[in-house]
């Protein structure tokens, strides 16, 4: 891969992400929150007191010195104080972020692993029972709202059959450890996995379909089959690799959608990860922990656009070589 | 501000409640119930829609904090479950002067702290003079006029400087002196209470933020013995979500079912399920900027006339409302509701209509007050302004199921309203400004009326924005003042009731509020697996978030102790249904990947 290339889509991470810091500062004082509001009329702060909070907050000094404070500690990852908890909000963040790993992780593979093959398969055979079927139901999955999904599962699969926790990450009241702890945590994992995996999989599938279907005519097939290759091995070997690469993009596009999701895939099944704590954070107008989280949020896909960039690169020769 | 009841209930409440009201009723599930699997302990999780505000006893206020409190924080003297009747607790006896104003209570032998100091007479004076000293707002209102000594460990003297009601009951949370002795002014404010120190029946051992709380037994517990082992509070997102777990049987009682179900766990509809809820005093209500001159802030003009807050009592329709925000499970208010005995409700005078769906007679009032609609507008105004109303709701609670009706009610007799939502921190401080028309919240009493009573009184109208203030209908009234002084002070217990009705009958006429209903606390419980569910007061009572431990203390595991099932078992389940899922994708991949094989071979 020409290094150029590498160095120019780093370099526009890098500018978009200088940005989001920029911007992120101006979107959340345009809201007008009293930073010391869950103190007024019950505590009886000193003026001292008062001056350390907004200090602590880095809401003091003028804009611009809250500015360069701002980017100054953002570099250095501290992302200031949560309004409410008065935590640190990389604290906080850190915190949460093991169980949103695990649930965004999972299911963006499975997610992935799933779409790409239903995709690959409704498409090479175009008007099969199985490209029906799996069209009209990934159809279905791709217009239901994530949260309206978890309910469903949550009210049949939780409530209704008791096979799967309501919610949670653990069985707070057993002390579990090895092995039980890990089965214990999956079984908690399993229902908010299944929605966000159910909910995303359908772009993926019909994405991965249409290109394959964009290949299917091409004559670089009729050419494997021609050489007399098995229909599997044409599939796999000229197929797959050339209609793959729109949905290498679409990986990176809906990483931050899963990431989205899982804001109201977590409300739902009371699942203590960062998306929660967005909830909780829009809640309670915590400016500093929303600042925090969509710095995060945004870092993280802007990361995995890079990746996917690169990736892209790998995958199709002709996207990394000199013009 | 103390008590305000914030209760989660998201955006999502409404879908929620249709795709869990569905499969939930008539539910047979309680296959992964996780009292006690796999060890003797005997724990009871309750579910809520409420994280902790802070542990710190002179800075919380959210009902899930009293809670807690109640469990680990001891007081002098308890209250009976069936009346609140005084009953000892640290104290094992007292005895009053003549003239009431002096108390002598005797301690119980060898009381300890969870950490094994000794509670002693020390820590009673201790809370007193320093709660004094330095405001404690959650201990004020009792301790305010008092002075303490311990002649010696075993025995306090209380002293108060005016005859007191309150007394010998004395209602505060004695802290720890040994742990508090050590935190200064400045640094309590913001101090997070985690040093878990109790002396009450369960102590904090773990406590994740939005997740859980785990309280276990305190083994220096001087009271009865609890028959639970650990008390566990686990955090839901949405009454929906813990609703279901309770009937999956996860947990084992809830603080909030949501009110559309309610009614069937009520008639004992839901297998395994019994309704425990009930009224605490709590209240919802439509609180008004009545503008009071020592006050601050920019309320309407319109607000500081009586006849235009009557007005709008008279344009509010309390029996839908709670019909349809409630789901029938409260009763119409007209005034604060000053004690969580329902003995000190307010009482019509025979004879009088209180306020009810009237419009014609709030268009009339409003004639009368010179608001009228001039320009045909459709909406009043008086000498060139508007009768135009900012009207601010919480992001959280059922207040904004309640702002569509009464903003359209108000509309209907010529009053224009302009609704935004705020977080509750930022309404307190915008209500601690005066700078507001009307906004819906509500309170919770506590036993003694004095406490609810003193908050709308002319002391505790706001006139610092930094201090706020909770007179949170910003109204000065000298007569309310009087008779509030009047019960303050008076021992005659019949007497003071009459006071405070006079006081109650000063509110409704003045309508600083207009107060919209009492509602119930809407909680649930396993009846499966709990017996003697004891409510305070009887009958009309909750079992749980009432004004004590006497109900934890008396819950008792139907068979001695948890279930037989245990989250094993549910366990074992979630394997064997995975292991199924997977051998059925496995043979479905196998079974393609054969017929395109022999699809090949063709």
């Amino acid at each position: 891969m020409n290094p150029w290339f590498v160095v120019k889509k780093l370099w526009v991470s890098f500018v978009l992400l200088g940005f989001v810091l920029v911007f992120n500062f101006f979107l959340f004082r345009i809201v007008d929150r009293d930073p010391l509001a869950k103190y007024r009329g019950r505590s009886k702060l000193s003026p001292e007191q008062k001056a350390g909070l907004i200090k602590q907050f880095g809401l003091d000094g003028s804009k611009w010195e809250q500015f360069t404070a701002y980017v100054r500690n953002t570099v250095r990852l501290d992302f200031g104080r949560s309004f409410d908890s008065r935590r640190l909000v990389s604290d906080e963040i850190i915190d949460r972020l093991g169980p949103t790993l695990l649930l965004v992780g999972i299911s963006t593979v499975l997610t992935i692993g799933i779409g790409l093959w239903i995709g690959i398969r409704a498409g090479w055979r175009r008007g099969s029972r199985f490209d029906k079927a799996s069209t009209a139901s990934t159809m279905v999955l791709y217009a239901t709202p994530e949260f309206f999904l978890g309910m469903l599962l949550l009210s049949y699969l939780a409530a209704r059959t008791g096979w799967f926790p309501v919610g949670g990450v653990r069985d707070v009241t057993a002390d579990y450890t090895g092995f039980a702890a890990v089965l214990d945590r999956a079984h908690h994992l399993a229902l908010p996995v299944l929605t966000l995996t159910l909910g995303y999989l359908g772009s993926y599938a019909l994405v991965m379909r249409t290109s394959m279907l964009d290949t299917a005519g091409e004559d670089y097939l009729v050419t494997a089959r021609a050489k007399g290759l098995r229909d599997a091995d044409v599939m796999k070997r000229h197929a797959v690799p050339n209609a793959l690469l729109p949905s290498v993009s679409l990986i990176a596009i809906s990483f931050g959608f899963i990431l989205g999701g899982a804001i109201t895939t977590e409300t739902v099944f009371s699942y203590p990860g960062l998306g929660l704590a967005t909830y909780d954070a829009i809640g309670n107008t915590d400016l500093p922990m929303l600042q925090g989280l969509f710095l995060f949020s945004s870092a993280a896909v802007i990361f995995f656009n890079l990746i996917a960039d690169l990736l892209y690169g790998v995958l199709d020769p002709r996207v990394g070589r000199p013009e | 501000m103390k008590q305000r009841l914030a209760r989660m209930m998201g955006g999502l409440t409404v879908v929620a409640g249709v795709a869990v009201a569905i499969p939930s009723i008539g539910s047979s599930a309680s296959m992964a119930s996780a009292a006690d699997d796999g060890k003797d302990k005997v724990s009871f999780t309750v579910g809520v829609t409420q994280d902790i505000d802070t542990l710190n006893v002179t800075a919380g206020y959210l009902v899930i904090d009293y809670e807690i409190w109640n469990l680990t924080l001891p007081t002098l003297t308890d209250k009976a479950s069936a009346d609140f009747a005084i009953q000892p607790s640290m104290a094992e006896s007292w005895t009053g002067s003549d003239d009431g104003l002096t108390w002598t209570y005797t301690l119980g032998d060898g009381l300890k702290w969870s950490d094994g100091e000794p509670m002693t007479a020390d820590d009673v004076v201790y809370t007193v003079t320093r709660s004094i000293e330095e405001g404690w707002f959650n201990h004020t209102a009792v301790t305010g006029n008092l002075t303490a000594t311990s002649p010696d460990p075993r025995t306090v003297v209380i002293t108060s400087s005016v005859p007191d009601p309150k007394l010998p009951v004395l209602d505060f949370y004695v802290v720890p002196k040994h742990i508090y002795e050590k935190i200064d002014a400045e640094a309590l404010t913001t101090y997070p209470a985690d040093d878990n120190v109790s002396g009450g029946p369960f102590m904090i051992t773990e406590r994740t933020e939005s997740e859980f709380v785990r309280l276990e037994k305190n083994p220096n517990w001087f009271g009865t013995e609890p028959k639970i082992d650990e008390v566990i509070y686990r955090i839901f997102a949405t009454p929906e979500a813990q609703y279901s777990a309770l009937t999956a049987g996860e947990i084992d009682a809830v603080d909030d079912v949501p009110s559309s179900l309610y009614a069937t766990v009520a008639a004992g509809d839901v297998k395994n399920l019994e309704s425990i809820g009930g009224s605490n005093g709590s209240f919802s209500e439509l609180a008004m900027n009545n503008g009071c001159e020592t006050g601050i802030g920019d309320g309407h003009p319109a607000l500081k006339d009586k006849l235009v807050r009557q007005a709008i009592n008279w344009s509010i329709d309390r029996d839908l409302l709670i019909e349809k925000v409630l789901a029938g499970t409260g009763v119409p208010a007209f005034t604060i509701v000053p004690s969580a005995n329902p003995a000190f409700d307010f009482v019509p005078a025979p004879g009088v209509q209180t306020y009810s769906y009237d419009p014609e007679k709030a268009k009339a009032l409003l004639d009368e007050a010179g608001w009228v609609d001039s320009d045909d507008s459709g909406v009043r105004d008086k000498d060139g302004v508007e009768l135009n109303l900012r009207y601010f709701d919480r992001s959280v609670g059922t207040g904004t199921a309640t702002t569509g009706y009464i903003t359209d009610w108000l509309k209907d007799v010529g009053i224009a309203t302009e609704v935004q939502t705020f977080d509750e921190d930022t309404l307190t401080a915008l209500q601690g400004k005066g700078e507001f028309d009307l906004f819906t919240w509500g309170w919770t009493p506590f036993v003694d009326p004095d406490t609810m009573l003193s908050y709308l009184t002319s002391a505790n109208v706001p006139v610092d924005p930094d201090a706020g203030g909770y007179n949170d209908a910003n109204w000065c009234n000298a007569e309310y003042d009087a008779l509030y002084e009047a019960q303050k002070v008076e021992l005659d217990p019949d007497k003071r009731a009459d006071l405070v009705q006079q006081a109650l009958q000063v509110f409704y006429d003045e309508a600083p509020y207009a107060v919209l209903y009492k509602y119930d606390l809407l909680m649930a419980i396993r009846s499966d697996r709990w017996t003697n569910m004891v409510r305070q007061p009887s009958v009309t009572g909750p079992v749980l978030f009432n004004q004590g431990n006497l109900s934890y203390l008396a819950l008792t595991p139907v068979g001695g102790g948890g279930d037989d099932e245990g989250s094993n078992t549910a366990l074992i389940i979630g394997i064997i249904g995975g292991v199924v899922v997977a051998g059925i994708a496995g043979f479905f991949l196998f079974k393609k990947r054969r017929t395109s094989s022999d699809d090949d071979r063709e």
